[in-house]
């Protein structure tokens, strides 16, 4: 007789506990890092005993949520290069500074067709001079751009202390309290490859690697060096080029033209702009133009720094796209793990019934009890 | 798929941030190259070519204007020449007419340009002809680029006008023969009508780079355009922009509907009771 009672019994134990296990998700459905617990019935051997135990685990395994942490990784790696990469696209794909390029290839057709004009060639000295600024000015950005990345990379890894030092706290006093554990890890995928095991006293065996944005400033720093290098040797090959066909010219006092650029930096005075060639040495004034059309740079230095944000760009759609992906599908663990509310709304409904129902099985035990109680009477 | 109501009231946040944000792109459009470096390359070389054909229409402006002045000086040329020749054959041999026809091509000779600089000198920038009709220039000729892989000539020098043409060797030798017969020898007629057919030669290699120079700048018209149009073809459109951020402010309305809908009505809460 008092089988059906042990089992009713346990029905409210075991509903009981996941009424319990609902408000636990219930409370902390804000709590960041924390995954929901999952209730787990197991029924009892019948006969002889019958009814049903209840237990609880996190709805996530150590594998699942390794794999959710290189993803977050990843994503962060791609979101960072995507970050960092864009101000560069941008600074390189100025108008201003392209269109100094142009302007000062301009000045020197507009000297070409008035040689001896001292406006067009002072306008070549100030075009030529806004142009090696311009080079200049990127040329800084990208140091600074560099120096950022450096002080990011130093921020990073103090972060990465922090965060490990979480996680040296909990293992230090581990226990099934492990939404901060958690929100560590997640912290430090975004920061650098991570991976875990828990140990069979609750501690975690932590392991970092290259990756997330540990790793996106370092090939970030590496990109801004090609970078730098690439628009260095463009503007230097464009300036030896520029710099050896303006000495075989002759500048309008008639003598021989001397080397245009230094540095950057235009080292003659208008009148001693090659624009005549090797004919007019000796003759002032000369309205000879043959090295002037000689120096009219073409499109390569243009080409050049055009080929550079081309690939810049797209390496910065590629991590966008790519950051989105596998920042999503991080995310995506995050929220298949999270507490629901209407979730817990509907099991909290459940458990309740099941309370309940296994109530109705005392109360009907109970009833048959005083059935046969009152047959005594 | 399953959200967590943490994950549903992040998303809601993100879904309206990133409304806004596209909202501002539509009022302030990104760069580009950060968001479409494909077109970004396009419109870049298109508006780098639309700024080459620019200056090449300002070289080939400038050659045509240079040329017509000599076109127009070397036309000068022919006429004296020929009216002198008439002037010749027509009745006796006039001394001062034919010194007063040397006076005028030794003045177009040594015209000056608007910059001040004489267009018959060669690249000199000193006045070409004495008054013997001596040319002290040289036969070097301004090159002008008129589109990427053209240069033409926009000068035309005292030496291939005057000195080729023998306009004053043929003058001097008209001079001298009234001078010292009081007649035109027949040489000396058949070298002013040599110079008269050269100069005519010389004014029809002017008109016909004038020609070569027009057609050029046509073709880089129309490939100007053709480029513009590139060019500006990832240019934000006005009427675009003002459609299209009316379409995400009703669509971020209609956003902020939905997340007031999902999140003030009652939960599954309310209804357990």
């Amino acid at each position: 007789m008092s089988g059906a009672l042990d089992i009713g019994l346990s029905g409210i134990r075991a509903a009981q506990y996941a009424l319990d296990v609902t408000g636990h998700n219930i409370a902390n459905a804000s709590t960041p890092g924390f995954n929901k617990l999952l209730v787990e019935f197991k029924d009892q051997p019948f006969p002889p005993i019958g009814g049903v135990t209840a237990s609880s685990r996190p709805s996530s395994s150590a594998f699942n949520q390794n794999q959710a942490l290189t993803n977050i990784s990843t994503g962060a790696y791609y979101d960072k290069m995507a970050t960092e990469t864009k101000p560069v696209t941008d600074m390189l794909s100025n108008d201003t500074f392209l269109n100094a390029i142009r302007d000062f290839a301009n000045s020197i057709q507009d000297l070409a067709d008035n040689p001896t004009s001292m406006v067009a060639r002072e306008t070549v000295v100030a075009k030529a001079n806004t142009m090696g600024d311009s080079f200049n000015t990127i040329g800084n950005f990208l140091q600074q751009a560099k120096q950022n990345i450096s002080q990011a990379s130093n921020l990073v890894q103090q972060e990465i202390t922090t965060q490990m030092q979480v996680l040296k706290d909990f293992n230090e006093h581990p226990s099934s309290n492990t939404s901060q554990v958690n929100q560590a890890l997640y912290k430090l995928a975004e920061l650098t490859g991570v991976r875990y095991s828990v140990n069979s006293n609750g501690t975690y065996d932590i392991q970092t690697f290259s990756g997330g944005q540990t790793k996106a400033l370092q090939d970030m720093q590496s990109l801004l060096n090609q970078v730098d290098g690439k628009v260095k040797t463009a503007f230097d090959q464009f300036q030896n080029t520029f710099n050896q066909v303006h000495a075989q010219g002759v500048d309008l006092n008639g003598n021989q033209a001397q080397v245009f650029f230094t540095n950057g930096k235009v080292s003659v005075t208008p009148d001693q702009i090659g624009a005549a060639d090797i004919s007019a040495l000796g003759v002032a004034n000369s309205q000879n133009n043959v090295n002037a059309l000689k120096l009219a740079p073409d499109s390569t230095l243009r080409n050049s720094l055009a080929n550079i944000v081309t690939d810049l760009a797209g390496s910065l759609n590629n991590s966008s796209m790519l950051g989105k992906t596998y920042s999503d599908a991080g995310n995506k663990f995050i929220a298949d793990n999270g507490v629901n509310l209407d979730e817990e709304a509907v099991n909290l409904v459940k458990f309740r019934q099941m309370y309940e129902a296994n109530a109705q099985v005392i109360k009907t035990q109970d009833e048959m009890f005083q059935t046969l109680i009152n047959i005594r009477a | 798929m399953r959200l967590s109501t943490l994950t549903l009231h992040t998303n809601a946040q993100n879904r309206i941030a990133d409304l806004q944000a596209r909202m501002n792109d539509v009022l302030n459009p990104p760069n580009l190259s950060s968001t479409d470096p494909v077109a970004w390359d396009t419109k870049y070389r298109s508006s780098d070519s639309v700024a080459q054909l620019s200056q090449f229409a300002r070289n080939a402006s400038s050659a045509h204007d240079r040329l017509l002045t000599t076109q127009t000086a070397l036309n000068s040329v022919f006429k004296t020449l020929t009216d002198l020749k008439t002037q010749l054959m027509a009745s006796p041999p006039d001394l001062t007419t034919a010194k007063n026809a040397k006076d005028t091509l030794l003045a177009i000779a040594n015209t000056k340009d608007s910059q001040g600089v004489p267009m018959f000198s060669g690249s000199m920038s000193t006045t070409p002809f004495d008054q013997n009709g001596n040319y002290s220039g040289n036969s070097q000729e301004l090159n002008i680029q008129i589109s990427e892989n053209l240069q033409v000539p926009a000068s035309i020098s005292g030496q291939r006008a005057f000195v080729d043409t023998g306009v004053f060797s043929a003058l001097d030798s008209v001079i001298n023969d009234i001078s010292t017969t009081g007649l035109v020898s027949t040489p000396s007629l058949q070298a002013l009508t040599d110079a008269i057919t050269k100069s005519g030669n010389v004014q029809t290699e002017a008109v016909l780079r004038v020609d070569q120079i027009s057609s050029q700048n046509t073709l880089n018209t129309n490939l100007k355009e053709l480029y513009t149009t590139q060019a500006t073809k990832f240019d934000p459109d006005p009427v675009e922009q003002i459609t299209t951020y009316n379409m995400l402010q009703t669509q971020y309305e209609a956003l902020l509907k939905s997340y007031a809908v999902t999140f003030k009505s009652p939960t599954l809460f309310d209804y357990i009771s």
